[in-house]
């Protein structure tokens, strides 16, 4: 019979998580994904994730494989995180690894920088080493913001320029004051 | 005893709202309710550190707050599985979708290439192949994510053909009024029976094909019927010819009735909490079938659907009701975006064993007072996300890992804002249909081969290698051929126009 161990084990899992009576024991979302992001960003700039993962008992675990967190920041998401085109914002295992039969939560936190300006859907997967996804999440978008991006690097620019302009006081004064008095 | 957490600590609360969400909302209101109380409010904002914010802004950004169960205001569901279409070919030019049609090249066994064309006036592909949607021609379309083997299967250029806005008289406008998705994959990379298994119950008992449990009479009953019965919720199958509950044997047939009580009960505001409606399976090779498979007449299943939207839509039930369309599966048209793997009940390593493996994406759309207008959702869904609601709503324990996993698709209605009232949306018109009458495309009158190039595409495209066959017979023929109906004692009454429409007299058919 196709697939009978695996069936059987996923029948154990799948036991430990399904309720005896209504919903109190099934929280319907088996495996939670809470992922955090800036909702605006800057090109070609780190933009920060965190994906924090949490599951109900038996309902995750590294049988097939370690799992993964990956995410990628595309103007579409794919079916699958290797079919998406898009920058990687996070492909980490998790860690600690899910283990049987046990509640688990994790952090994974990564960053990547965006290559295209405008509306960018953060594409969420929570794959096994098969490639099968666990859970997935394409609700959430960053706006990759032109204005932000100029706005932002004009700061950098004056804040180098500041920084630049107070050394070359901070020399001046040096020179004009001698070693023994405290700037 | 709740952890003792604090929640200023952004790590820490981000954990926490994940693990305890109720505790965690308990506990900001408290603290708000508490800032405010002593005219802190801003005090308390300054003092969180900015990570904090940004983290509480993305949070709220991403909050989808469904009602509990038993205030989400949907009472009715309606389902209704129309048959053999693929999103691209079907809304592959949804705006706002992710969607492809003109301009894609795919390369038949020869090497040949040929480019994706509009299929102008032809509404059934006459002399054209019934594209390969079989498990082992999914797997050959799908070639390991390349997604470009539509025409090394058991297909020919009908397979990548496909239906503009202006082409069909229905399913465009009610995708564009209501909310559609574009990350809608059939459940499982295979045929109609399979699909139409996970459909009702989220699992396909380990058949690969479109297999009768002949032997056993049926399939034991775990669906969502059963699921629903046994809760005390009331629900029923509606077939217009061919019943798909029959599949479950005496159990799904004691559910089933014809689809002109749909209409009834609709109107009268008796529909049960849970409805699944199927069209006319049989006639297709005689272009009356009414479930949009080739090679019936789309335009019969489109009036269908129309039928069954508006009695929905002018039903007392539509105000705490959701309508879903869907299609089994997508009948070997082309499509541009990879399914992905699932857990199930039966994974495999293998690809050519996984039952986990999900098939192509399918037009999907939503009609209730509570669905975004004029939205395109783009979560990943299967006909598991939509079983996932139905047990939401009535507190219903999982049937299989399927729908265990499955994302929820009550995530895409809008439960915050006010219901709309039902849009306008048209009855299309009269239709004529006729037989497949010959074996060549030309016979049908409408786009085919002509001269060997295929109308709507360049010129000198030539058809594919294998020779336009006399239509099939229908998957779901099998279950009239094989005597499993008449051995259910099932009585057999061919589809008429009085039987599949609310209002037959304004379709014609030609036989």
């Amino acid at each position: 019979m196709i697939g009978a161990r695996r069936a059987a084990l996923l029948g154990v899992g799948l036991a430990a998580v399904l309720p005896t009576g209504l919903a109190g024991a099934d929280s319907f979302t088996p495996v939670r994904l809470t992922i955090t992001v800036p909702p605006v960003a800057r090109m070609h700039q780190p933009l920060a994730i965190r994906v924090a993962v949490s599951t109900d008992p038996g309902a995750l675990d590294d049988r097939s494989g370690p799992v993964r967190v990956r995410v990628k920041l595309a103007g579409e998401c794919g079916g699958t995180y290797q079919y998406t085109s898009g920058s990687v914002l996070l492909d980490k295992q998790l860690n600690p690894q899910p283990s049987t039969g046990r509640a688990y939560s994790a952090l994974a936190r990564g960053s990547g920088r965006p290559t295209a300006y405008g509306l960018q859907t953060v594409c969420v997967w929570l794959d096994d080493a098969g490639g099968r996804t666990w859970a997935s999440d394409q609700s959430m978008q960053v706006n990759v913001s032109r204005a932000c991006t100029t706005a932002a690097a004009r700061y950098d620019a004056a804040r180098r320029r500041r920084r630049k302009q107070a050394a070359a006081d901070r020399r001046a004064a040096r020179r004009a004051c001698g070693a023994g008095v405290s700037l | 005893m709740m952890p003792r957490v604090d929640i200023h600590d952004p790590l820490e609360a981000e954990r926490f709202a994940a693990l305890h969400p109720d505790e965690y909302q308990t506990r900001r209101d408290f603290l708000q309710r508490t800032a405010v109380a002593a005219g802190l409010t801003a005090g308390l904002g300054l003092a969180l550190d900015p990570d904090a914010v940004i983290a509480e802004a993305a949070r709220r950004q991403r909050e989808v707050a469904l009602p509990s169960p038993r205030n989400l205001p949907i009472d009715t569901f309606v389902v209704l599985m129309m048959e053999n279409r693929s999103f691209d070919h079907y809304l592959g030019w949804l705006p706002g979708a992710d969607g492809r049609q003109a301009g894609l090249h795919y390369t038949d066994s020869h090497g040949h290439s040929y480019a994706t064309h509009r299929l102008v006036n032809n509404y059934q592909g006459c002399g054209f192949l019934d594209p390969d949607h079989s498990w082992q021609g999914g797997r050959t379309e799908l070639d390991g994510g390349r997604m470009d083997g539509f025409l090394r299967a058991q297909s020919d250029v009908f397979s990548i053909g496909y239906y503009t806005d202006a082409d069909l008289p229905f399913t465009p406008h009610v995708a564009k009024a209501f909310t559609a998705f574009d990350r809608f994959f059939c459940s499982i990379l295979s045929s109609t029976y399979p699909n139409r298994e996970y459909m009702h119950a989220g699992q396909s008992y380990g058949m690969m094909d479109n297999s009768l449990p002949t032997a056993s009479g049926g399939f034991p009953d775990t669906t969502i019927f059963a699921a629903l019965s046994k809760a005390g919720v009331s629900n029923h199958y509606y077939y217009t010819d061919l019943p798909v509950s029959s599949f479950w044997g005496q159990a799904g047939l004691a559910r089933s009735s014809q689809v002109q009580q749909y209409y009834e009960q609709a109107a009268a505001g008796t529909l049960p909490a849970l409805s699944f409606v199927d069209p006319s399976f049989n006639g297709e090779d005689q272009g009356t079938s009414g479930d949009e498979h080739p090679h019936g007449d789309v335009r019969v299943g489109q009036a269908f659907i129309s039928d069954v939207v508006h009695a929905f839509m002018e039903s007392p039930q539509y105000e705490r009701g959701a309508l879903f369309i869907v299609y089994d599966e997508w009948g070997g048209f082309f499509d541009h975006v990879v399914p992905p793997r699932v857990p199930d009940l039966r994974p495999s390593a293998d690809i050519n064993k996984d039952f986990g493996q999900m098939g192509f994406r399918i037009p999907a759309v939503v009609v209730s007072p509570y669905a975004r207008r004029g939205h395109v959702d783009h979560s990943i869904y299967g006909f598991e996300s939509i079983l996932k609601m139905i047990r939401y709503r009535y507190a219903l324990p999982p049937l299989t890992p399927r729908d265990l996993y499955a994302n929820n698709i009550a995530a895409s209605f809008d439960f915050k804002s006010k219901p709309a009232p039902a849009p306008q949306l048209p009855s299309p018109p009269d239709v004529i249909s006729s037989a497949c009458s010959g074996s060549s495309p030309a016979d049908t009158g409408g786009a085919g081969v002509d001269d060997g190039s295929v109308i709507g595409m360049p010129p000198g495209s030539q058809i594919g290698a294998e020779q336009p066959k006399r239509p099939k017979p229908h998957d779901l023929q099998n279950l009239l051929t094989s005597g499993y109906l008449e051995r259910l004692g099932f009585k057999y009454r061919p589809a008429t126009p009085a039987t599949m429409f609310r209002h037959p007299s304004k379709l014609g058919m030609r036989a």
